[in-house]
């Protein structure tokens, strides 16, 4: 199941782990589409496509991406500002 | 993220562990290879495989014979014949075992194997795709590999009726995946309201030590080829080699044929969509051009996999395609640890056996005709039909991407 938290007043988590392609990239830009400009996106993603094809979309819609770590074996978070 | 290696990361003092840094921020960073030249490298390793093996690299006649064994240990033999050979004597198989051992390895190098669950869903979908995939098959003679791209290579005109199902499935496919997306994450959103600020993140990710990766990957890598070499002998072994080779590029460069055809008309990976199907035709282009050299010399017969071609091949590539989204890519994906796609392999190899029983009817029916394309066009003709229908495939992808505004290599 696809989860998605308010971690502060403008800070939220986008969980997608066990999601294959193309749905982390999708979850990612209507998550996005729902926030407000300003605000900070973590994306958490176990599929390893993903932690390129992720922020590679965020640019495309020119969002700022502020980092992508690996948290583990096989898990990242992609952190992403919200741009209006 | 980015190619470029910082100064400071390389600080390394020896040759030695400059190397090391360097191979790891190429070879085993998350970036992953181009896929160009993961599609140039299994061109080549679909060569090197038919001259070991006599036969191209596929994929399914392996997941026959590993449901026919475990069928015919239950006792049920009758019902979906004997397996023609052990396991680790059946050229696919073989393969297949290596493809499986080799993203594993890989995956294993480039810390990203992980064990990984989803919600239940997510299962019922595999399995469905997996039995789709399966049906695919038998009426497309082969999947990605066996239907499409070995079949092209092997010159054979049945990959062409798979190569045009691929494309609607895939497309169908990505409507499917758009509209779940949009249920699913509505519901997320909705939940999202419900929870407190301040909620606890995700607990910290834990990563396996550095030696027992080693030793993982060195055991699985020796007992496959010890076994190999102790049932079926150095033949089989250099086959098992190559399936790792194969296994290890497409984990590498991130090969998804689901990927590739699911969003290559329209989707959210179009861009990268594209830049595979780019190396799926350079694939082809040097497998067949390699392996048309092999037939024309007489290293091999000429109608090795030439396989019964039909339009009901589209109609296999359409559902393997669509079955292909539906499970959520290819099953080899085991091999990082995702137990979602063990679900979709599970079921085609259960069900393969059974459903293969129904191409006996179909070919009886005169459905199928075999065409081996230098009986119709010549060598050189075949080869340049193959040249001209992948060329125009990627421009006509490259133009839809210049219309749309996508930047696949920006």
């Amino acid at each position: 199941m696809v989860r998605f938290l308010k971690l502060s007043e403008n800070r939220y988590m986008l969980d997608v782990t066990g999601y294959t392609c193309p749905y982390p990239v999708i979850y990612t830009r209507k998550a996005l589409a729902k926030l407000r400009p300003g605000d900070v996106l973590e994306v958490v993603t176990d599929n390893p496509p993903s932690c390129e094809n992720v922020p590679r979309a965020a640019r495309e819609d020119g969002h700022e991406v502020v980092g992508v770590e690996r948290v583990g074996d096989g898990v990242w978070k992609i952190v992403i500002r919200k741009r209006g | 993220m980015e190619a470029a290696i910082g100064r400071r990361e390389l600080a390394a003092r020896s040759f030695g562990g400059y190397l090391r840094q360097v191979m790891l921020k190429t070879l085993l960073s998350e970036r992953g290879w181009p896929e160009w030249l993961g599609g140039l490298l299994l061109g080549l390793l679909n060569v090197f495989f038919v001259i070991v093996a006599l036969k191209p690299f596929t994929i399914y006649t392996g997941f026959l014979n590993w449901g026919q064994t475990v069928y015919s240990a239950l006792g049920l033999a009758s019902v979906v014949g004997e397996p023609r050979a052990h396991p680790l004597a059946e050229r696919t198989s073989v393969g297949d075992i290596g493809l499986l051992v080799g993203a594993f390895l890989a995956a294993l190098a480039s810390s990203e194997f992980r064990l990984r669950v989803a919600s239940p869903r997510e299962y019922a979908e595999a399995a469905l795709g997996g039995l789709l995939m399966a049906t695919g098959v038998v009426l497309a003679f082969g999947c990605n590999w066996g239907g499409f791209f070995s079949a092209l290579t092997a010159l054979s005109a049945h990959g062409f009726a798979m190569f045009v199902g691929l494309i609607v499935g895939g497309y169908l496919g990505s409507r499917y995946v758009e509209w779940k997306a949009r249920r699913l994450l509505e519901r997320a959103l909705e939940a999202a309201e419900e929870v407190e600020v301040g909620e606890a993140p995700a607990a910290p990710q834990r990563s396996a030590p550095a030696w027992l990766k080693v030793v993982a990957g060195v055991a699985v890598a020796l007992a496959a080829l010890a076994a190999v070499l102790y049932v079926s002998g150095p033949r089989y072994a250099l086959m098992l080699l190559l399936g790792m080779a194969v296994g290890a590029v497409i984990q590498r460069s991130r090969f998804c044929f689901a990927t590739a055809f699911r969003d290559a008309l329209a989707g959210a990976e179009q861009a990268r969509a594209l830049r595979i199907q780019l190396g799926i035709a350079l694939g082809v282009a040097v497998g067949a051009t390699g392996v048309a050299l092999l037939k024309m010399l007489g290293y091999v017969d000429p109608y090795v996999y030439v396989k019964p071609a039909s339009v009901l091949g589209v109609l296999g590539g359409l559902l393997f395609g669509f079955g292909m989204v539906l499970a959520g890519g290819c099953p080899r994906r085991v091999a990082e640890g995702n137990t979602v796609l063990a679900a979709a392999l599970a079921t085609a190899v259960a069900s393969y056996p059974f459903l293969i029983k129904l191409r006996e009817p179909l070919l009886e029916a005169g459905l199928y005709t075999p065409v081996f394309l230098p009986d119709v066009l010549g060598w050189a003709g075949s080869i340049a039909l193959i040249y001209l229908v992948m060329g125009v495939w990627v421009l006509a992808l490259t133009y839809i991407a210049f219309r749309r505004g996508l930047a696949p290599w920006g």
